[in-house]
């Protein structure tokens, strides 16, 4: 309906096939993940973005699938890092290794040259480890022994935490975090989801047959669509205002800084896309907003809110026309 | 918000400069020549200073300032208290903060400063003119203001052209438009006290009241006198308006030109043979400081104050001058008799007049007695003339060496002390004593304060003339000529008869008169018994000081609450018409019952209004195409087109909701 409602009012800039391609691609993983659709949208937004996204909730919820199925579906080559205490920066970015026949070292590339990379239970590793992934998200290249590589693209972490099993873990500092474009939780599957879980075929066997929907130019078109959609003033206006009220709130110790106003612009836009849209609306904010926010956002001592409950309430109290 | 401390940009400090020097402007018609001089020097100098981007003023060179001022002012007036040096040295403080005026802070300063000493200048002249004309500082000044207020980098740098400050200008006068109705009601409504308040200790120092002589012009000082003379309290309810004489001393003897007092000696007992009806009026006079030994009391005294005498006119001396506030009881009775018998002395005193003055009107005076006979036919063709042909004015031309002659026979214009002088010398010639009697008529009672307040401008000259059998009568005759005659104080006489235009420019002169004296009635001597009858059309006699607040609330409360809607309900049609127009919308669904919430987007509202359509079919798909309207307008390109909210605006506001059922 509401898509009727924005086609009236201009049409989309995307040509018909791309759009066809990027709807198949998420129907897809949403066959996969069940019942996420909201979830499975704001992990494409986040790949549209160019961001890199982080998933916490429980083990056994889905999260590793969905990577997965993201991995498959958008036809990108995967690799698996699984973050333990022990892992080392070099056993992610890769090492230079000595080649006798060519008397040179030899750069061989680590698990991080893959286009999507998931890091799972990434607050498992050292802080050492942990930096080493965040400069090569922030950078898209990889720096050793004076070389510098550069990452396949698109470039996309997806990393997971276990928010409940603190033992032995290092939480990543707010201002890593921040590297994050969105996070989202997954949740228990309700009643419906979790019966066609139950009773479908394992999940892993699905996506070994799972053939990727969009290609390596797709991506990069839809990427530079993403670009190219419509902010307007009056968006703008409205993205300040939920800026400005992050940063004069009572409860809120810290607010969103510039770099999370440009991400939840460039989340937007992207949602604006799986919208069908080429242009912003409110409403795009909205969506993204908490998957932006609340990880950012540093509640005062005093509020006895989660970070969650003060990005919603933040949205519920900026007013927009 | 900008930093209070950033530099003022050229044209920022021209502005100022412009409000200083109108704020001296209006003072230089009252300020000595070298204190001008200095005053502009400093001006000039503080121009060339910010022109040049010279640093700060360092502190010994406005000290060093501050004592160049303090001795120009002393050589000048030789002192600082008072209205004249107040002002020019409110003048030259203008100035110097003119020339260390680097800052924001500064400017506002400045400006603060500068409305101070241009209010002040209305001490010196409350015309109408000048009052127009210290508005165009007020708008200089709010100019300035706005000014100052941030702005972009680009505004603030453009060049100093007139044209440039046009847009401030006009804001300015807006704000003021604004404001008039407010100050309109702070001025009716806020409580009068029943003397001003600003009079500066300068204006006592020369001490104005009533003398013991009289000739041409000397009461009128005191008319244009607005302090206080005394204040009375009555024991009982105070007496009638008309019967409110209030006895100075008496006039006698006349040389031609000055009425003077004549020593009488002590009052005797039986020269007051008998009061006819009421008894005596008790009550209390404390008398201003005067520097005159003349106590007043009401028409006629009865008792004598502690510390007093009181003479064979019945006129109340103290033994000293009155320097200083002076309470005193006195008595009165209002229908008196007096002098039944008049002793040869003084009757030959209140016939004279001198040799070879005023032969017109001692001629006059004989053809009434030949002709008339009796003395109250010739009194009251005295106040007949007085009646039909003359009028009353405070600027009366000038007389020449019979002055009576000259006032009765040709100018005909004049003000109390000519009338009663004219009336004595007539009557003097037709044969009845007659005497001039000096004083005070009326008052202002004050509720608030139970009490009668006298003013120097409620000074008055009356006469007395004898009848045998009956003693003194007071006569008035500036009571006598006709209220509609009180002329509007245009000096048209002394025009010459030559020019053409003479008529032309005496109506116009006229004219301008009329708006003067209208300004001066209704705003300059809008006083608290003016402002008590305020709703006397209404039936309401007096307003108290209270209900005169509640008014003052009221009307203030209510000019906020209309120029607050104005201003916000222009604002929003102005800075985002389509928001005024998207609200519109949204307000007409709101009483529909279908609100929109204060977070949710045009989509999601839309989607909702659809989901559960509170609408008719044919309204729905009208609503929901003018939401894809403003979506398109509003998010769907980066700024909305005027034709585009124009015709938003026009469809919302032809739309009329049906609702199902």
């Amino acid at each position: 309906m509401s898509v009727s409602l924005a086609a009236s009012a201009a049409p989309s800039p995307l040509d018909p096939t791309l759009t066809r391609a990027l709807g198949a691609a998420v129907a897809q993983v949403n066959d996969v993940v069940l019942g996420k659709a909201a979830q499975v949208k704001l992990a494409f937004a986040c790949f549209l973005a160019g961001g890199h996204l982080l998933i916490e909730d429980m083990p056994g919820v889905g999260k590793t699938t969905l990577a997965h199925a993201l991995a498959a579906t958008l036809g990108l080559s995967f690799a698996r890092i699984q973050f333990t205490a022990d892992l080392l920066p070099s056993d992610i970015t890769g090492v230079g290794i000595y080649e006798r026949g060519d008397g040179a070292f030899k750069f061989h590339p680590g698990p991080l040259f893959a286009q999507l990379v998931l890091a799972d239970e990434i607050n498992r590793a050292t802080p050492k480890a942990q930096s080493a992934l965040l400069e090569a998200m922030a950078e898209h290249q990889v720096t050793t022994d004076g070389m510098t590589h550069a990452l396949p693209e698109p470039f996309f972490v997806v990393a997971t935490q276990n928010p409940l099993d603190l033992a032995g873990t290092f939480a990543l500092p707010d201002s890593q975090l921040d590297r994050f474009m969105l996070r989202i939780g997954l949740d228990y599957p309700d009643r419906e989801a979790e019966r066609a879980l139950l009773t479908a075929s394992d999940r892993r066997e699905l996506i070994a047959q799972l053939a990727p929907r969009l290609d390596a130019t797709q991506a990069a078109a839809l990427r530079d669509a993403v670009a190219r959609t419509l902010a307007s003033a009056a968006l703008i206006d409205y993205v300040q205002t939920l800026l400005a009220a992050s940063r004069n709130h009572a409860e809120i110790r810290v607010g969103l800084s510039p770099r999370a106003g440009l991400a939840l612009l460039q989340a937007a836009r992207a949602y604006a896309l799986l919208e069908g849209r080429g242009y912003c609306l409110p409403e795009d904010v909205q969506a993204v907003f908490v998957a932006i926010a609340a990880h950012r956002l540093i509640p005062a001592a005093a509020s006895g809110a989660t970070r969650d409950e003060l990005a919603r309430r933040l949205l519920t109290q900026v007013p927009v026309r | 918000m900008s930093d209070t401390a950033a530099v003022l940009t050229g044209r920022q400090f021209t502005l100022i400069g412009a409000v200083v020097l109108a704020a001296v402007l209006a003072h230089v018609p009252h300020l000595p020549l070298g204190i001008t001089a200095l005053v502009f020097a400093l001006i000039a100098a503080s121009w060339l200073r910010h022109r040049q981007g010279a640093a700060a003023l360092p502190g010994w060179a406005k000290l060093l300032l501050i004592a160049v001022f303090a001795l120009v002012l002393i050589a000048e007036y030789r002192s600082v208290i008072g209205r004249e040096p107040g002002s020019a040295l409110a003048c030259a403080m203008l100035a110097s903060k003119l020339l260390e005026t680097r800052t924001r802070r500064d400017a506002f300063a400045a400006i603060c400063f500068a409305s101070f000493t241009l209010m002040s200048a209305l001490l010196f002249d409350t015309s109408l003119v000048f009052t127009l004309a210290s508005f165009v500082g007020v708008v200089l000044l709010l100019t300035a203001m706005r000014e100052l207020e941030p702005q972009s980098t680009a505004l603030a740098k453009r060049a100093v052209s007139l044209r440039s400050y046009l847009p401030a200008l006009r804001a300015s006068m807006v704000s003021l438009a604004i404001a008039a109705p407010l100050a309109l009601c702070g001025f009716v409504f806020i409580p009068r006290l029943d003397s001003p308040l600003w009079r500066t200790p300068a204006d006592a120092g020369a001490r104005t009241g009533i003398s013991d002589t009289m000739s041409p012009g000397s009461v009128q000082n005191l008319l244009t006198d607005d302090s206080a003379a005394f204040r009375v309290g009555f024991d009982g309810s105070p007496p009638d308006r008309a019967q409110l004489y209030w006895r100075g001393p008496v006039l006698t003897d006349f040389d031609g030109t000055t009425w003077r007092r004549r020593e009488t000696g002590i009052a005797k007992p039986e020269q007051r043979e008998s009061t006819a009806g009421s008894g005596a009026i008790g009550y209390e006079v404390t008398l201003e400081a005067s520097d005159k030994p003349w106590l007043f009391a009401l028409d006629l005294p009865v008792d004598v104050p502690a510390d007093a005498l009181r003479g064979r006119d019945m006129s109340l001396v103290r033994r000293r001058p009155v320097t200083e506030l002076f309470r005193y009881r006195a008595r009165s009775v209002l229908d008196y008799r007096f002098d039944q018998s008049l002793s040869p002395d003084l009757r030959r005193a209140t016939l004279a007049l001198p040799e070879g003055f005023n032969p017109r009107s001692v001629e006059q005076g004989k053809t009434w007695r030949n002709e008339l006979h009796d003395d109250d036919a010739i009194i009251r063709a005295a106040l007949e003339r007085f009646h039909n042909a003359f009028f009353y004015t405070l600027s009366p031309p000038l007389l020449g060496r019979n002055s009576v002659d000259d006032f009765l026979f040709g100018t005909k214009r004049g003000f109390c002390e000519h009338y009663a002088a004219a009336f004595v010398v007539l009557m003097r010639a037709a044969g009845i004593p007659a005497r001039v009697v000096t004083g005070y008529q009326g008052g202002y009672f004050n509720a608030v304060g139970n009490y009668l307040l006298v003013r120097q401008s409620d000074a008055h000259a009356w006469a007395e003339v004898w009848r045998a059998g009956r003693g003194w009568i007071r006569i008035d005759p500036t009571a006598a000529v006709s209220p509609q005659r009180v002329e509007l104080g245009a000096q048209a006489v002394t025009f010459g008869e030559s020019a053409w235009y003479r008529s032309w420019l005496l109506g116009a002169r006229n004219r301008v008169d009329l708006i003067n004296r209208v300004w001066n009635s209704v705003v300059v001597q809008f006083n608290a018994q003016r402002q008590q009858s305020l709703l006397h059309p209404f039936g309401i006699d007096r307003i108290e000081p209270a209900t005169l607040l509640w008014l003052l609330i009221g009307a203030s409360t209510l000019m906020l609450g209309v120029a607050t809607f104005w201003a916000m309900r222009t604002a929003r049609l102005r800075a985002a018409p389509l928001d005024a127009a998207y609200d519109a919308l949204c307000t007409k669904l709101a009483r529909i019952g279908a609100p929109r919430g204060d977070s949710e987007g045009p989509l999601d509202y839309a989607s909702r209004l659809r989901s559960a359509p509170p609408l008719s079919d044919r309204c729905a798909v009208e609503v929901q195409r003018l939401f894809a309207e403003y979506v398109g307008l509003r998010y769907a390109r980066a700024f909305p087109t005027g034709e585009g909210i124009a015709g938003f605006a026009r469809d919302v506001y032809r739309l009329r909701l049906e609702t199902r059922n």
